[in-house]
């Protein structure tokens, strides 16, 4: 049930979808790319994941998304960028939506002060 | 091909309908409103500790950077007698100059928070909030809002200046940084922290510190000369992989671990355990 509603995410990202290894280049940056998410250790993996499963919901296209389903993507580059690209699309097309994807940007910076400095 | 488009679009108009029909039963359901009272409380705390932040001095220019220096202090400087000094302690734990963590005489990281931990294989200092080791007088930390780990700043002026690491190998600067760690100080798109190795800033010895020529020095935030200009080679872009080559190229025979940042091609090829060879 998991994978398949994970595909279903990643089906519903069909036409959004850019190739692998671009993850989005340019600020602002919402979510996590793939690559910066492998670089983090366990805890700011298991930190981020959980708050991002929290928020990402409010996104109506990722409304389904639940924490395990990010966890499957996070071993999968293409699923992870296909999450990415429809929450950017979500963000810049729908200005309601400027609250929560602030809020999602924020989880990133989050998990970074994690091992950050005093 | 079209006919498995059309399969993935009434898959797809059939998900929508459900998600469409699912949304309102959710709000009914109390865990459900529960969990989004949470969300809801995060949300709130989340912007007042955005608005607390400030970004401070910055260089009016934003092609030339506002650049500080931090370090990595070692035991060995601070404790003559081997122990876990109170004065080692104060260095690592105090904001500013320090990475958050030092080196102990065992080789181990000490953090800030008290947990020691051992650093990855070939590292000779500490890692940053990006993951991989530090590299000293190439690694910086940069206001992740503007910027990804692994990002590059091109510093053209620091193009083949010869620095000297305390293990006594030299190299020739290769005019990159390499975005690797934050700062809770450190905002602004023109913002950067250079990190200078096991090497205070107040050492002569640190071409970016106090005592380091002027052409080379980061340590003053408020200097805007032209030196510091500089430009940003996303990661990922075809420019990046020659400029991380580059940098490989230059720390080659330091014995400093140059781990730039991990490329998906390198987790499937080599387990995770990639970076500039």
């Amino acid at each position: 049930m998991r994978i398949f509603s994970l595909m279903m995410v990643v089906l519903l990202g069909f036409g959004v979808a850019r190739p692998a290894g671009a993850a989005q280049r340019e600020p602002p940056f919402r979510m996590a790319s793939y690559d910066e998410f492998s670089d983090w250790d366990e805890e700011q993996k298991k930190f981020y994941l959980k708050e991002l499963s929290e928020q990402i919901v409010e996104i109506p296209s990722l409304n389904l998304l639940k924490q395990a389903n990010l966890e499957e993507a996070s071993v999968w580059a293409e699923g992870w960028d296909v999450i990415e690209s429809k929450l950017n699309r979500a963000c810049d097309d729908n200005k309601d939506l400027t609250d929560i994807c602030d809020d999602i940007a924020e989880i990133r910076q989050e998990t970074f002060a994690l091992r950050g400095r005093p | 091909m079209l006919f498995l488009s059309a399969i993935l679009i009434a898959a797809t108009g059939a998900f929508l309908s459900e998600t469409s029909e699912a949304r309102p039963r959710k709000s009914t359901s109390s865990s459900w409103k529960k969990s989004r009272s949470v969300a809801g409380k995060k949300t709130a705390a989340r912007k007042k500790r955005a608005k607390k932040r400030s970004d401070g001095f910055l260089c009016s220019d934003r092609s030339i950077a506002t650049t500080s220096v931090y370090y990595t202090p070692a035991q060995s400087e601070y404790c003559p007698k081997g122990d876990l000094c109170p004065e080692f302690k104060r260095i690592v734990s105090a904001p500013g100059y320090g990475t958050g963590s030092g080196r102990l005489n065992n080789g181990q990281i000490y953090r800030y928070t008290g947990r020691t931990e051992r650093p990855p294989k070939n590292c000779e200092t500490t890692t940053g909030a990006g993951g991989p080791c530090l590299i000293p007088y190439v690694s910086v930390a940069a206001d992740m809002r503007y910027y990804r780990t692994g990002d590059i700043i091109d510093m053209p002026s620091l193009r083949g200046k010869k620095i000297t690491l305390p293990n006594g190998k030299s190299f020739e600067h290769p005019g990159y940084f390499v975005v690797a760690d934050v700062g809770s100080a450190i905002r602004g798109v023109n913002r950067f922290d250079t990190y200078s190795g096991l090497v205070g800033p107040k050492n002569p010895q640190n071409p970016f510190g106090h005592s380091g020529p002027e052409d080379m020095r980061m340590v003053d935030k408020s200097d805007c000369d032209s030196h510091k200009k500089f430009s940003v080679i996303r990661r990922g872009s075809d420019r990046w992989e020659q400029a991380k080559a580059d940098i490989g190229e230059a720390m080659n025979g330091t014995s400093s671990q140059v781990n730039l940042a991990k490329n998906r091609d390198d987790d499937q090829t080599a387990n995770g355990s990639g970076g500039v060879q």
